[in-house]
This record gives C-alpha cells, structure tokens and sequence, in this order.
C-alpha cells in the first residue's frame, strides 16, 4: 500500500445511498479503515451512493455528529449535488481508501483544518410553548415543545401504561437497510407503532446485480450488527473476491464453520418469529443457503420478498433490539435489488 | 506457607500499606489491561481473513488511544454530565476495589479481608449500577434502551454469580478468597465443582458486557451505551472495561483454579498464569461468539443456568460433608 496511515485503523462512518451499500460493506475486508457504528466513533465520513435528495439533511445532520477534528470523503456522489467541503472520490475501492487515509492524516496534523459544522446549531422547531412550564399542553401534560410531542402515557403490549417516546431512526442508522428510516412509538424499550420508508426503486434497469456478491454484503452487514466482526470482515473479503471473479465456494465453506461455532442460530433462535418465514435462525439459515447456492451459480432458492408496509406488524410489539435483529435477518437489501431489475 | 495451614487462622490480617497496595493495584490493573489488548489481538488474528495489514503493529491500540485522547469530547443536549464523567471513572474503581480482595501470590493481596467474596460480590453489584448510569447520562435513546436492557440481563447473571462464589466458598469454611484458595490445595474447585467455572464466565461476560452477552455497546443500537461517546470518555469507558475483565480473570483463576498455588514457579507466576488463560478463554468468547438476544438470556439463566448455580451448590456442600 503506497499510503502511509495513522498507524491504525482509520475510524469512519459511513452514510451510505442504496446504489453503493454493497461497495461500502466491503470496506469492512480492509484493514486500514474500520466502519463505527456511530459518527460520535468517526474522524472521517463517507458519504456514499447518490443520496436521494430527501436525505441531503441527514448527512449534514450525521456530519455535525462527528467529534472535531473531522472530515468528509464523497464517493461516487450525484454530481448535481450541491457542493461541500471534503474530498471526492469516484474510483474503487482502493482509491476511496486512500482517500480516507488521507482525510484523516490531513485533519490529524492541523486540527484546524477539521470541518465546521453545515447546520446552525439550533433547534429544529421553535418552541411553541405556553403557559408557566411552557410546553404547551395543559398542565404538565401534553403539547410540542420544541417540535417534539411530550410524551404521553398510553395502552401497552405489557398494560403498563408507560410514556410514549416517539422517535425517527434512520436514513443512516448503522444497523437499517441503506435509507431505511423507521418513525416509531416506542414504550419502555417496546415497539408500539411503526412505520418504515424507503426511497423508491434506486436501481436503474440493466445494472448487473450478481446475488451470490449482494448476499455476502448482506452477510457482512448481518454478521457485523451481530457483534462478530471477525467473520463479517472475511464475509467482505468474500464479496470482494467475487467482484474480482475469483472462487470463493471452499472459502464460504469456511466462513460458513465460522458462523455455526459462534452459535449465532442458536442465539438467535426464538427471536424475530414471523408466521410465514419462521425466526431469525430460520431466516439466517435460509440466507447463508441462498449465498451459497448464488456462488455456485446455481439458482438461489426463492426468497420471500417483503414489501415495507408489512414492515410494520412484523415489528410492532418487538423490543428495538429484537426488532434490529428481526430486520438484518430479512436481508431486505437482496430483496430490494433483485426487485429493481427485470430477469 | 502449605495450604492446610491457615484453616484456623482468621485470614485478612495483614492488607498491604496503602502506598504498596496502590503500586500494586495500578500496576497489576494497567499490565492485565495491555495483556488484554495484545490477548485480543492474538486471539483475533486467525479470524481476520487475508493478512498483509498495514495497520498489524503492536502499537496500533497505543496509537489510538492516543488519538481518542486529543479528540473533542462531544456533549449532548441536557446529559446528566456528572454521572456520565464520573461512570468509567466509578467503573475503574470497582474494578480496583474487587481487585483488593483477591490474593495475588502466597500471602500478597492487597486485602484479603474475612468477607472476600461479599465485598467482591458487591463491587459486582454496584457495576450494574454504574453501567446503567453511563447508559442513561448522555439524554440519549439508544444508549438509554440498552441501559436498560442491560439490567434485565445483569439481574439474571448476579444471582449466578452469588450461588457459584459461595459454592467455593463452603469446602474453604470462609468467605475469604485467600482461604478459598488454600481449600484447593489438594484439587482444585474446576474438578471440584465442574459447573463453577463456566457459569462464572457468563458472569464475566455479563460484567464487562462482551461476548454473548454484548448487550450494552452493541452495534444493533449504534454503539448502544456509547453512542454519544467521543475522545477521552471512550478511552476511558474502554480502559474501565478491559481492568474489570482482568479483574474477573483473575478472581475465576482464584477461586477456581487454585490460584497461587502450583509447583516450581513463584506464587505470582502461577497466578499470572493462570489469569492469563482465563482472560484468553474470556476474549476468545467476545471475539468468537455472536450475541444473544436479551429475552432470550433471560430465559436460558432462569430456566437452564439458575438450577445449574444451585446443582453446584448443592455439589460444593455435599462435597464438603
């Protein structure tokens, strides 16, 4: 590697649109970078993928997130989008982390050149309160200060009548499909009500879509949110190699070793049940089958395509944790992609 | 000293002066943290896929806290500052305080007081108290929702540990953890009572919440109770925590595998040792296992992993008859 880093790995986080979460994913193979799940853990943001332009706000937002000194790389970025500061990137893999490398030395070395905060630093809504505690319901109850509703008590799936907290995860929630963002009421640690957005169809027709690749992205995602990074860096190595159009059916067998002695189905067992597709351990299984059937080249078995409104039953009444797990174990970034291209 | 000789002596005579007992808690804190870090790496190594890492050097977690410490350190809006400054810094001296109790080498501990195992239990105890705090001082979501989750699972792993401590402590007819490890001069308590030691790594586990019980720091909620965390305060959330799993190293290779005791090397050494395999045992569950979901945690400790505490009671006591 021509690059001299920091002498060790280079934490950053990354905003990713749908279009390059895959490539973005694959980063975890490389050791000179490691992906955080939070901005608070970053020096360096990576914007990636044309985000749609609903979500132009939340990077900024993520990027005042960072702690100073910090920097932005673009990779493979609309190049209609307004400009800003940070360095900009269109080639592979290697290139964006140099970049990266890069970014991080150059604010290391002169803190000064960290870059300042996009938003103004000021709350999103006006107050709008009324009355001596000024929030603007009666009494203590009730109103928006601030644009956030006051939290309520109400019925729940325990009959605990706890507070509601209503909240936006997403679009660059760590552990979310690329630009999912979920609004949810939650009680306690409880989901209540949710609701799940996605910008719409991002892949264009004709692209190539090789599933054997987009599910070890998956994988390594998956493997990642499960706390076992050991195994979703070899799962992104795997990715790699097959983009490289290298063999990697002995090396999935392994990997594969690697996942049933971390007891990951067996953790997981009981968790996520769905009626038609089982739990989480069902659906990881099928998903590590499925893999490994589109790297043979054979023909993965079917997938159960999931459309986002029914996102919302299948989590309700979950904790946000179990509903986390419940999501990667979907694997909704196949589904999506293979939605968008016509076979 | 023979093992058989103190049964009759009140142990907890002699703590160390307090200028001595600082020395040797700092630097058997800050060795075990290093040997956790390059344990880690060492342990890790195999997993990491294709090698040929520029950033393989031993210096790397050097280098980084290094950077972490002249990082900004990010407030949030409304955080309960006090106790979100002052929860590593709690952590860390639990860690020390449930360090004091456990005798280092023949007749060095710091203070091997009568009362070992309550005064280790309750630095266990407080812990809880601790972690939940650094979760809920940030004023933020999800490092509120995984302290909470966190309590769920710290009351099902504490009553594991209390059953499994005393356990050992009825063939040493005493709460001190020197006289437990005298009472293994003979065998020690890993044949004695085969369920201790396992049962004591989930507690080490739930403790430091790593492994299968990561359920604090997790990546399913952003970074959970460190979501909001930057520059030092990381640093030192992250120094806390590798001086607590020394310190559950070295109290299992204390009271389970006869500590000190063993032929030819030193007391130390031996305790070293035997430290060290512990925490390789320790870390290889965090880096090897996936974590498991907090309901279902609670369920297998009620159901599966409680009985086994009170079937290694029960093994302790009939032993001992």
């Amino acid at each position: 590697m021509a690059v001299k880093g920091p002498g060790f790995p280079v934490p950053v986080f990354p905003a990713s649109a749908v279009d390059t979460w895959g490539d973005v994913q694959e980063l975890r193979a490389r050791p000179e970078v490691r992906l955080v799940p939070t901005p608070r853990h970053a020096s360096v943001l990576l914007v990636a993928g044309s985000i749609p332009p609903e979500h132009r706000e939340a990077v900024d937002r993520v990027h005042d997130q960072l702690p100073h000194p910090r920097a932005t790389v673009w990779w493979r970025t609309d190049p209609d989008a307004p400009t800003r500061a940070g360095r900009t990137v269109e080639g592979g893999p290697d290139e964006v982390v140099e970049a990266i490398i890069a970014a991080h030395l150059a604010v290391a070395v002169d803190p000064e050149a960290s870059e300042p905060d996009r938003r103004p630093d000021e709350e999103a809504h006006e107050w709008r309160g009324v009355g001596p505690n000024g929030q603007g319901g009666e009494g203590m109850m009730g109103g928006t200060p601030y644009g956030r509703p006051m939290a309520m008590t109400g019925d729940d799936r325990d009959g605990l009548a706890l507070d509601q907290l209503h909240l936006r995860l997403g679009p660059f929630l760590d552990a979310l499909p690329a630009g999912m963002v979920l609004d949810v009421t939650l009680q306690g640690d409880v989901l209540q009500q949710v609701a799940a957005t996605r910008p719409g169809a991002p892949v264009a027709a004709g692209t190539t879509v090789a599933p054997g690749r987009q599910g070890l992205h998956g994988l390594a995602h998956g493997l990642h949110v499960q706390g076992l990074e050991g195994l979703a860096a070899r799962a992104a190595g795997l990715a790699l190699d097959c983009g490289r159009g290298r063999e990697v059916g002995p090396d999935l067998v392994r990997l594969r070793r690697g996942i049933r002695r971390s007891g990951l189905l067996w953790m997981l067992k009981g968790t996520g049940v769905s009626g038609q597709v089982g739990d989480a351990a069902d659906r990881w299984a099928h998903r590590l089958d499925r893999v490994e059937a589109a790297v043979g080249g054979g023909a993965p078995p079917e997938s159960t395509v999931l459309d986002l409104d029914d996102l919302g039953p299948l989590l309700e009444g979950r904790t946000l944790g179990d509903a986390i797990t419940t999501l990667v174990s979907l694997d909704l970034d196949l589904d999506l992609v293979a939605q968008g291209v016509p076979r | 000293m023979m093992g058989g000789d103190r049964v009759d002596v009140p142990a907890g005579i002699d703590p160390l002066d307090p200028a001595v007992a600082v020395l040797v808690l700092a630097a058997v804190l800050g060795l075990g943290s290093v040997a956790t870090v390059v344990l880690r790496r060492l342990v890790a190594a195999p997993s990491a896929g294709r090698g040929g890492t520029t950033v393989g050097t031993a210096a790397a977690p050097l280098r980084e806290a290094r950077w972490l410490a002249d990082q900004q350190v990010i407030t949030t809006e409304r955080p309960d500052r006090a106790t979100w400054i002052l929860a590593p810094a709690a952590y860390l001296g639990l860690a020390v305080a449930a360090l004091a109790v456990v005798p280092l080498s023949a007749g060095v501990a710091v203070a091997d007081v009568r009362t070992g195992i309550v005064v280790f239990g309750a630095a266990e105890a407080l812990a809880i108290v601790v972690i939940f705090l650094h979760g809920w001082s940030p004023n933020s979501p999800f490092a509120l929702v995984s302290a909470y989750r966190f309590v769920a699972v710290a009351l099902s792993y504490e009553l594991l540990s209390m059953f499994v401590l005393i356990a050992a402590a009825i063939p040493a007819g005493s709460l001190s953890i020197g006289a437990i490890v005298d009472s293994q001069a003979g065998l020690w308590n890993v044949v004695r009572q085969p369920l201790g030691l396992p049962l004591w790594l989930v507690v080490s586990w739930g403790v430091t919440f790593s492994g299968p019980l990561a359920v604090v720091d997790s990546a399913d909620l952003a970074g959970g109770g460190g979501v909001e965390d930057s520059g030092l305060q990381r640093l030192a959330w992250a120094g806390a925590r590798a001086a607590m799993l020394v310190v559950f190293a070295a109290a299992g290779a204390a009271v389970f595998l006869g500590g000190w005791q063993g032929p030819v090397l030193p007391g130390g050494a031996w305790m070293a040792v035997k430290t060290a395999a512990v925490l390789v045992v320790l870390v290889a569950g965090d880096v090897y296992l996936a974590r498991m979901s907090a309901q279902r945690f609670v369920r297998l400790a009620w159901a599966v992993l409680l009985p086994l505490a009170f079937l290694d009671l029960l093994i302790g006591g009939v032993g001992s008859l």
